[in-house]
C-alpha cells in the first residue's frame, strides 16, 4: 500500500475512533449556554444572537432531519454533528502533522519501517491528544459553533500544505482559491478561523520566494495582516456598510425602493468581478486573475448570510435584531447589541466621562429610511493608549482595584494597564486556559483568582503546593472530583519537545505554527479585551491555539524517538519512544478527562427549562432575564413543543426596539403582550432613554398617567437636554395601579388564599433613575392585561429590573408571579406553600 | 412540586459547575424553603414528605460548601417528621464534607496569605455548623450533636471566634 493511502486511512481511522467516542460521550439533549438557542434556531431556521452564524444553522438544520421527526432527538442529532465535525478536525489535524513530519523528516534512501512508523504515529499522537484535549472535547459533544469552526481551520490550514506540495505544477493555485472559499463559509460558523490568514501566507511567501530574509518575512507578515483585516473588516462590514449608503441614496434621494441600491451596487460589483477575470485573463496577469476568484469565492461562502436577511424578513418568533433591511443588518453583523471594547486608545476605569461623540444612524420606516442621533462614544478626562482597565461597572472597579492593589481614590497608571494585561488577560484568561488543557485543570468551578477553583494543576504535590497551598489536606471530594484531571506536564512536554525538534530542523514551519499559536490565542486576547468576573470560562475561544500546540504535541513523538536514539538501539528507541508519546499524549489525556467529559447522563439543562415552564398558569407571560433561563426554554418550547402556551419575553432584549415590537406577536397557541404603545413612539434613536427629574409630586402616578406623560410629544411634557433637542422624562419613581377586586375575583387571577389580601391599588417605586423601553413594556402591560393573563419573572432575575415590582411577586417555584396582594409573612407563607406542594 | 421533573441529579455520576448550581437551587428555594415554611404553619407531616423527596432526588454527593447550608433546612424536617435515620445520612455526609474541607481550608490559610473568596466557603461552614447544631440539640440526636459540637469547638479555636 501506497503512503498516501495508508496516510490517508490512518487519518480517517483517528476522526472515526475520535467521533465514535464524541458520540458516545454526547449530551442526549441541550445543553447549557447558547446551545439552546442555536438548536432551535437551527431546526426552525430562525436568526440567532449577533453577529450570527447562519452556514452552522443550516448545516445543523440538515442533522436535525436525521431525528426523523421525533422532536425529542433533534437535539441529540444536532450533538452528533457537532461530534461529526469534531471528528472530521482530528481527521485533518492528522493530514497536518503528517504532511509536516513529512517535509521535516529526513527521507532515506530506501524508506523503512520506522520512517513511515515515525510519520504515522506523530498523525495519531498529535490528532488523538487534541481529541481528548479538555476544551476541543468540551465543544465537540454539544450544538455550539466551535466545532464547526475549528473544522473550518482544520481544512484551511491543511489546504495550505496541500498547495504547497503541489505549488510547483500547474493549477496548484485551486487549493488557494479552495482556502478562500472555506474562510468565506466560516464567516457564516465564526470569525476565528480567519485567524489563520497569517500563517497561510507564511506559507506561501517561504514556498514562494527564492531567498528568505528578515524584509521578505515581514512583508509576508504585514501582507496576511491585511489581508485578515480586508476580510474582517472590509469584506464583513465596509461592503455591507457600503451598501447601506448607496441604499440610502437611492431610497432617500432618488425615492426607489428599498434594497433598490443594494440591487445596484451587487450588479456593479458583479459586474467589475467579470470584466476582472475577462481582462486579467486575456492579459495573462496571472496574479490578479487568482485574487479575483478568491474575492469571488470569498463572496460566495459568505453569502450564507443571505439566510439571515431573508428570515429576518420572515420575522420568525426568534429574530435577533429584526435584520430585515440593511441598516438592522448591518447593526447585526456589528453586534451593537454588546457593548465595545476599546483597543487601542480608552479610559481608565476610574475616569470620567466629560463628553459624548453622537452620530448619525438610520433606521428602515414606511417608505425611507430616517436619520436619528445616537451615542457613538463618550470622552473622558484621562484616557490611555491601550487601554485594558477600562470598564465603568462598580463590580469591575471593585475587582481591578483589588487585583492591581490600588486603594479606593489611588488613580491606576499606564503600568497598571499591563499589570492587568498581563497577570490577569494573559494570566487567567489564557495561559490558565493552555495549561488546563496541557498540564491539568483543578476542578471546573470558575476561576475567580482563588486557590481552590478552577486553576490549572499538574498533579505534581510539592509544585502544586507550592502554587496553591493545600494539597495536603484535599478533601475526598476534592480528590474524587471527576473534574480534577492531572497529566504531570506530560503533553506539555511533548509538545516543547516537538517545537525544539522542528525548531532546529526548520525554522519556517517553526514560524507558521508559530504565527497560528499566537493568532488564535495571544491575540484573540489582546483583541478581545475581557474585563473580570465573566459569567462563564472562555477557553472554547482559544482551541485554535491549542489546536497549533498538538502539531507540536505530534512532532514530539519524533523528537523523542530521536531523543532514545542517541541512547538505545533504533528498534527499542523507537518503540519507547512512540510508548512514552502515546502514554504522556493521548492516552493520559483520555484516561482523567473520560469521566467529565462524558455528557451521556446529562439531562439538567432540559429538566430545568421543564420546570420553569410548568411553574407557569395557563397563558402566562413569563419574563427572562438570558442564558440559563431562557435558551433552554426556548428549545423546549419551540423544538420539542412543550407549554406553547407560555409567552417567554427576555427583559433585558426589551431595550431594544424591535424586541418590543416582537413581543407584540403571538408565538404558536401563546398571543402577544398587549402593549398599548405605538410602534412609532418607541422607535430606534425615540425614548431609548427617558430620564428621571423630580418635580416632587407627593402622590404616586397612576400607570396611566405616567405612560401617556412619557409618551407624549407634547413640548410641554418635555425638557430641554444640554444638546437643546427636547426629550421626555418621567417626573415620579412612585407609580401606582387601580385595582379591581370584582375583576381579579372574575378572572381568578388571584388564588382563593389570597383573595383577602387583594389591595384597592398597587403602589411602588421604579428603583432607577431612568426608563428603558423594558420598563415602558411593563408598564403598559400593567396597563392593558387587567389580569386576564398571569404574569410570571424568572427567579434568576436581579431585582433591579423588575420595576421595583418584587413586594407583588410571590414565588411560586421557579418563577414568582405578580399578584396584586399584601400579605402578613404568614399569609404570604400559606400562599406560597400552596403554590410550592402542588 | 408534583409537575416538577428532577431528572436524573440523583444518581449522575458527575454534574458540571453549571448543573450543581441548579442542584444547589433545588435544595435551598425548591425543597428546602417548602419544608422550612410548612414546618412554620405546623404542617409537620408535609414538610416530612417533601424532605423525603428532596432525599431521594437530590444529589447523592455534596458539591459545594453552600450545599451544606442549603440542606439545613431539608434536615430539619425530616428529623421532625420521624425520618431520623435519613436525616442523620444527610448530616453525617455533609459533615464529612464539611470536616474535609475545612481541613483543607484551614490548611491554606497556613499555607497562603491572601486569600479572598475562600472566606465565604470557610464562613459557610461555620453557619453550618451552628444551624446543625441547633437541629441536632433539637432532635436530640446526641452522637452528631457530640460530633458537630467537636467541629465547632474546633473551628472556634482556628479562627478565634465566640
Amino acid at each position: 500500500m501506497t503512503y498516501n493511502k495508508l496516510n490517508t486511512l490512518f487519518g480517517l481511522a483517528c476522526g472515526l475512533v475520535a467521533t465514535l467516542v464524541y458520540i458516545a460521550t454526547v449530551e442526549k439533549t441541550v445543553s447549557w449556554w447558547d446551545c439552546g438557542e442555536f438548536i432551535t434556531c437551527a431546526y426552525k431556521l430562525e436568526v440567532a444572537h449577533q453577529p450570527g452564524a447562519p452556514l452552522f444553522l443550516l448545516i445543523q438544520n440538515v442533522f436535525a432531519n436525521l431525528a426523523l421527526g421525533n422532536t425529542g432527538q433533534i437535539a441529540y442529532w444536532m450533538n452528533i454533528g457537532s461530534a461529526v465535525c469534531s471528528g472530521l478536525t482530528v481527521t485533518f489535524l492528522f493530514w497536518t502533522i503528517t504532511a509536516i513530519a513529512k517535509k521535516i523528516l529526513k527521507k532515506p534512501q530506501q524508506p523503512t519501517f520506522s520512517y513511515y512508523l515515525q510519520l504515522f504515529a506523530a498523525g495519531v499522537v498529535g490528532a488523538m491528544a487534541f481529541s481528548f484535549s479538555d476544551t476541543f472535547w468540551y465543544s465537540a459533544v454539544e450544538s455550539e459553533v466551535y466545532a464547526m469552526s475549528s473544522l473550518c481551520t482544520a481544512v484551511v490550514f491543511w489546504a495550505i500544505f496541500k498547495w504547497e506540495a503541489r505549488a510547483d505544477q500547474g493549477g496548484s493555485d485551486r487549493w488557494l482559491i479552495f482556502i478562500a472559499f472555506v474562510m468565506g463559509l466560516s464567516i457564516g460558523v465564526h470569525l476565528l478561523n480567519l485567524l489563520a490568514i497569517p500563517a497561510i501566507g507564511m506559507v506561501v511567501y517561504f514556498k514562494r520566494t527564492s531567498q528568505i530574509n528578515l524584509k521578505g518575512i515581514l512583508t509576508a507578515f504585514l501582507s496576511g495582516l491585511l489581508v485578515l483585516a480586508a476580510i474582517l473588516w472590509g469584506v464583513i462590514q465596509w461592503l455591507i456598510g457600503f451598501a447601506s449608503k448607496i441604499d440610502l441614496l437611492f431610497v432617500n434621494l432618488l425615492g426607489l425602493g428599498f434594497g433598490s441600491g443594494i440591487l445596484s451596487l451587487c450588479m456593479l460589483v458583479g459586474g467589475a468581478i467579470i470584466y476582472g477575470l475577462f481582462y486579467s485573463h486575456r492579459n495573462r496577469k496571472y496574479t490578479l486573475n487568482t485574487a479575483l476568484l478568491m474575492f469571488c469565492f470569498i463572496l460566495f461562502g459568505y453569502s450564507s448570510y443571505t439566510m439571515v436577511l431573508i428570515r429576518g424578513k420572515a420575522n420568525p418568533s426568534l429574530n435577533n435584531n429584526s435584520p430585515d433591511n440593511v441598516f438592522s443588518f448591518l447593526g447585526y453583523l456589528g453586534r451593537e447589541q454588546y457593548t465595545r471594547e476599546p483597543l487601542v486608545k480608552g479610559p481608565y476605569y476610574d475616569s470620567k466621562a466629560v463628553d459624548i461623540e453622537s452620530k448619525i444612524s438610520y433606521r428602515k420606516d414606511e417608505s425611507n429610511y430616517t436619520a436619528f442621533t445616537q451615542v457613538d462614544k463618550y470622552e473622558f478626562d484621562r484616557e490611555t493608549f491601550f487601554p485594558r482597565i477600562y470598564s465603568q461597572d462598580a463590580n469591575h472597579q471593585a475587582y481591578y482595584r483589588s487585583y492591581l492593589k490600588l486603594k479606593e481614590g489611588e488613580r491606576p497608571q499606564f503600568s497598571d494597564n499591563f499589570k492587568f494585561f498581563f497577570h490577569f488577560q494573559l494570566g487567567e484568561m489564557y495561559a490558565r486556559y493552555f495549561l488546563w488543557n496541557f498540564v491539568g485543570r483543578q476542578n471546573d468551578k470558575q476561576g475567580y483568582g482563588t486557590y481552590s477553583e478552577g486553576n490549572w494543576i499538574s498533579g505534581v504535590k510539592t509544585l502544586d503546593n507550592w502554587r496553591l497551598g493545600g494539597q495536603d489536606k484535599l478533601s475526598d471530594s476534592q480528590k474524587n472530583d471527576p473534574s480534577r484531571n492531572t497529566y504531570f506536564f506530560l503533553p506539555l512536554l511533548l509538545g516543547i519537545a516537538g517545537a525544539v525538534w522542528l525548531y532546529k530542523k526548520s525554522k519556517p514551519y517553526t514560524l507558521v505554527l508559530a504565527l497560528l499559536f499566537v493568532f488564535t490565542g495571544v491575540a484573540i486576547v489582546v483583541y478581545l479585551n475581557q474585563t473580570p468576573l465573566q459569567p462563564r470560562e472562555r477557553d472554547y475561544a482559544y482551541a485554535g491555539s491549542f489546536y497549533a500546540f498538538a502539531i507540536w504535541i505530534g512532532l514530539g513523538a519524533i523528537a523523542l524517538v530521536r531523543f532514545f536514539k542517541r541512547f538505545f538501539h533504533s528498534r527499542y528507541a523507537l518503540v519507547t519512544g512512540l510508548s512514552f508519546a502515546l502514554l504522556g499524549g493521548p492516552i493520559i489525556l483520555a484516561q482523567q478527562n473520560w469521566d467529565d467529559h462524558n455528557r451521556s447522563e446529562k439531562s439538567l439543562a432540559r429538566d430545568i427549562a421543564r420546570n420553569y415552564l410548568e411553574t407557569c398558569a395557563p397563558n402566562a407571560i413569563l419574563f427572562t432575564y438570558g442564558d440559563h433561563d431562557t435558551f433552554p426554554l426556548w428549545y423546549l418550547q419551540e423544538v420539542e413543543g412543550v407549554r406553547p402556551d407560555v409567552r417567554i419575553v427576555v427583559l433585558s432584549y426589551l431595550t431594544g426596539d424591535w424586541y418590543m415590537q416582537q413581543a407584540k406577536k403571538p408565538t404558536y397557541q401563546a398571543a402577544g403582550l398587549p402593549i398599548g404603545i405605538p410602534a412609532e413612539k418607541t422607535k430606534k434613536g425615540i425614548r431609548d432613554y427617558i430620564p428621571y427629574i423630580d418635580r416632587e409630586l407627593n402622590e404616586a402616578v397612576d400607570v396611566q398617567q405616567l405612560l401617556q406623560f412619557v409618551t407624549s410629544d407634547n413640548p410641554d411634557y418635555k425638557v430641554q437636554l444640554n444638546s437643546g433637542d427636547l426629550e421626555n422624562y418621567f417626573p415620579s419613581k412612585k407609580v401606582k395601579l387601580t385595582i379591581d377586586k370584582d375583576e381579579i375575583l372574575k378572572k381568578k387571577a388571584v388564588p382563593a388564599y389570597f383573595q383577602h389580601a387583594i389591595v384597592p391599588t398597587m403602589e411602588w417605586e421604579i428603583p432607577g433613575d431612568h426608563l428603558t423601553r423594558a420598563d415602558l413594556t411593563l408598564l403598559s402591560l400593567l396597563e392593558n392585561n387587567h389580569w386576564d393573563r398571569p404574569i410570571y419573572f424568572s427567579n434568576m432575575l436581579p431585582s433591579d429590573i423588575k420595576l421595583g415590582l418584587d413586594k407583588y411577586l410571590v414565588n411560586e417555584g421557579f418563577a414568582s408571579r405578580l399578584m396584586p396582594v399584601a400579605a402578613t409573612n404568614e399569609q404570604q407563607a400559606a400562599g406560597e406553600i400552596a403554590a410550592l406542594v402542588n | 412540586m408534583h409537575k416538577y421533573n428532577w431528572g436524573n441529579i440523583k444518581n449522575a455520576t458527575y454534574l458540571d459547575t453549571d448543573s450543581f448550581r441548579f442542584s444547589s437551587m433545588y435544595a435551598r428555594d425548591i425543597f428546602g424553603k417548602t419544608a422550612r415554611l410548612l414546618l412554620e404553619n405546623g404542617k409537620v407531616k408535609q414538610a416530612g414528605q417533601v424532605a423525603r423527596k428532596a432525599y431521594d432526588q437530590l444529589p447523592n454527593r455534596v458539591y459545594s460548601m453552600s450545599d451544606a447550608i442549603n440542606y439545613a433546612d431539608i434536615i430539619d424536617s425530616l428529623y421532625r417528621s420521624g425520618q431520623s435515620q435519613l436525616a442523620g445520612n444527610v448530616v453525617d455526609r455533609n459533615l464529612n464534607f464539611v470536616a474535609q474541607n475545612m481541613e483543607y481550608l484551614h490548611q491554606l490559610v497556613r499555607d497562603k496569605k491572601n486569600l479572598s473568596f475562600e472566606w465565604n466557603d470557610i464562613q459557610m461552614a461555620l453557619d453550618s455548623v451552628d444551624r446543625y447544631q441547633t437541629i441536632l440539640l433539637a432532635a436530640n440526636d446526641g452522637k452528631r450533636l457530640e460530633r458537630v459540637e467537636g467541629l465547632r469547638k474546633q473551628y472556634q479555636e482556628w479562627y478565634g471566634i465566640e
